[in-house]
């Protein structure tokens, strides 16, 4: 019987993400009564995105299981929020718990159909049920104002101004992260980390594969939905583009450059990604896909575990290293080496 | 009493019966091994025991209960786990992890979504570790562990499902004289003090010789003996399909 003490190691990684969540959350606080409004808008949408990413992730780099029909989630939960409000008139506190919700039975029925296939055609048929969810929203302009999207007072006053707004999305994403951040490390996180290790394998111990992937997927499609509800509490309206595969698509190429193998990949992933699409279509809006495209292919050939996995190989002491220990905190892979 | 039980198993692929009515029983506590020239049906027939591959006829009973062409993780549930002739780790968790993952799988542990449940998992993968001699490993990311650990981890993780009946396929396979040697008191020391049953298929007969209670031969997919080592050894059917080639080589 071997006494195990947790090595200074183990006690990194347990703290390393909630302690990075709540420095992040509080420098976000503080410079939020100094930045200029742009400043306050750009970070709820990182925050809103950043949510989307991290949900999407926990399919992609934990499951192994690349989902390009995440949008679908996302957008209902927007809708969730533009819808209950035009037509039912109901109060955004009750729709923004219906949202999650609803995504996750979406995903429940979604996840249930493209499960029984495998990789290649799990990704073509999550895509293909994006695309389907972007058309009905689209053309059944009755319920959903079709292409013109649903605009108005949907939010409750209280938060619709900017940094109220903020704060607001703020804390629901650090609490939906710690919430996703606890699943990561739970005996279902490890779990669904085998599955992406060896799916034969984890079958053969006793595990029922179909029934974690589609537990996974509706966890992600739950908080996928929150993550939608809080983009209309940034942007105060809903509008099919939210739900088609571009939309689908954003979050998957957020956790490449952030780092798919690190809980918080993804969130750094958003903030790049925001920044860039912000501020360089604010230069010119030609380039953009362009600078995309070079951008991922140099992540792929030359930094294929994100930004964070550059800082992790870094080790050693000063500035990189210590950053490289803190960020050791939330890896869920660690490639060899 | 009979552990498992056998009847009659056939496996086609198209014309050829890559396993041709197999019928034959693994009493508890024992050690069972089946031993035949390469493709004469083993892995076939383990695949179907298992639960990998369907029978075109034929019935497994385990304990007494027909389980014929369950999936492998209900057969895992049942009693009856497997560890892989190729090493099938995985690849990028720690040893720990792995052991881990494997124990809240038989506990049902795996849908949880509370960290604090990974510690009763822990605990035990830990004296599991420490059993099997990985223990200085358990912080190692699999992958990069030795080829005759990876094989240790392999059996550990079928172990942590705590198995009434454990099928090795060729665990000595690719292993050195002094990791084999590891390996046969690893297996004798189960059957023992975990009161596990062992399936084993293998090649090398020092190895099925000095351990095994009771053998199996197989040749095209039939079974051609079935008894106690000694009587095995001097079956002339065994002499002259499998055992006397080797001397001629």
């Amino acid at each position: 019987m071997t006494v195990h003490k947790p090595s200074a190691r183990r006690v990194g990684e347990f703290w390393g993400v909630p302690v990075t969540l709540a420095l992040g959350a509080a420098l976000i606080f503080a410079i939020s009564f100094v930045v200029p409004t742009t400043w306050l808008f750009f970070l709820q949408k990182v925050l809103a995105l950043g949510l989307f990413a991290v949900a999407t992730n926990l399919l992609v780099g934990y499951g192994g299981m690349v989902s390009f029909g995440q949008a679908v989630f996302y957008g209902l939960g927007a809708y969730m929020i533009a819808l209950g409000w035009q037509h039912y008139g109901a109060p955004f506190w009750l729709l923004l718990m219906l949202a999650p919700l609803l995504g996750a039975l979406a995903a429940l029925v979604i996840g249930a159909l493209a499960l029984r296939t495998r990789e290649f055609y799990f990704a073509l048929l999550t895509l293909a049920f994006s695309q389907l969810f972007y058309t009905i929203a689209n053309k059944w302009y009755d319920f959903t104002n079709g292409a013109n999207g649903v605009f108005g007072p949907m939010i409750p006053g209280a938060i619709a101004m900017p940094r109220p707004g903020l704060w607001f999305i703020l804390a629901v994403t650090m609490l939906a992260l710690l919430a996703l951040w606890a699943i990561t490390i739970s005996p279902f996180g490890l779990t669904l980390r085998a599955i992406r290790e060896n799916q034969q394998r984890v079958e053969a111990v006793g595990v029922n594969l179909y029934r974690h992937k589609l537990y996974a997927f509706v966890l992600s499609g739950a908080f996928c939905a929150l993550a939608g509800a809080l983009f209309v509490v940034h942007d105060q309206s809903a509008y099919p583009e939210l739900l088609d595969w571009m939309q689908s698509g954003e979050p998957v190429l957020m956790a490449l450059i952030g780092g798919l193998y690190h809980f918080l990949g993804p969130l750094v992933g958003a903030f790049i990604f925001v920044f860039a699409h912000d501020y360089l279509v604010a230069a010119s809006s030609d380039t953009w896909q362009l600078i995309l495209g070079l951008a991922l292919v140099l992540i792929v050939l030359f930094a294929p575990n994100g930004v964070l996995g550059l800082w992790r190989q870094g080790g050693g002491g000063g500035l990189k290293g210590l950053l490289g220990r803190v960020f050791q905190g939330g890896t869920h892979e660690r490639p060899d080496g | 009493m009979n552990v498992l039980t056998v009847d009659g198993l056939v496996k086609a692929f198209g014309g050829f019966r890559a396993v041709d009515g197999v019928s034959f029983e693994v009493e508890q506590g024992s050690i069972h091994a089946v031993i035949g020239p390469n493709g004469a049906g083993k892995t076939t027939l383990f695949n179907l025991i298992t639960g990998h591959l369907r029978p075109t006829s034929g019935t497994v009973l385990l304990q007494g209960k027909d389980v014929t062409s369950r999936p492998p993780n209900v057969m895992s549930r049942r009693g009856l786990t497997r560890a892989f002739q190729v090493t099938n780790i995985f690849p990028n968790l720690t040893v720990l992890e792995s052991v881990e993952c494997a124990i809240d799988a038989r506990k049902r542990m795996s849908g949880s979504l509370l960290p604090w449940r990974r510690r009763e998992g822990r605990e035990e993968a830990l004296e599991l570790l420490d059993a099997v001699g990985l223990s200085e490993m358990a912080e190692t990311i699999a992958s990069t562990l030795s080829h005759g650990d990876q094989r240790t981890l392999e059996v550990t993780l079928a172990l942590a499902t705590r198995p009434q009946i454990l099928l090795l396929d060729e665990p000595t396979a690719g292993m050195s004289p002094w990791e084999t040697e590891r390996m046969i008191k690893l297996v004798r020391e189960l059957t023992r003090s975990r009161d596990v049953t062992v399936l084993f298929c293998e090649h090398d007969m020092d190895t099925v010789f000095s351990i095994s209670d009771r053998l199996t031969v197989m040749h095209r997919g039939r079974v051609i003996a079935d008894g106690p080592p000694e009587q095995v050894r001097a079956d002339e059917q065994v002499i002259s399909v499998y055992l006397g080639r080797k001397e001629h080589a």
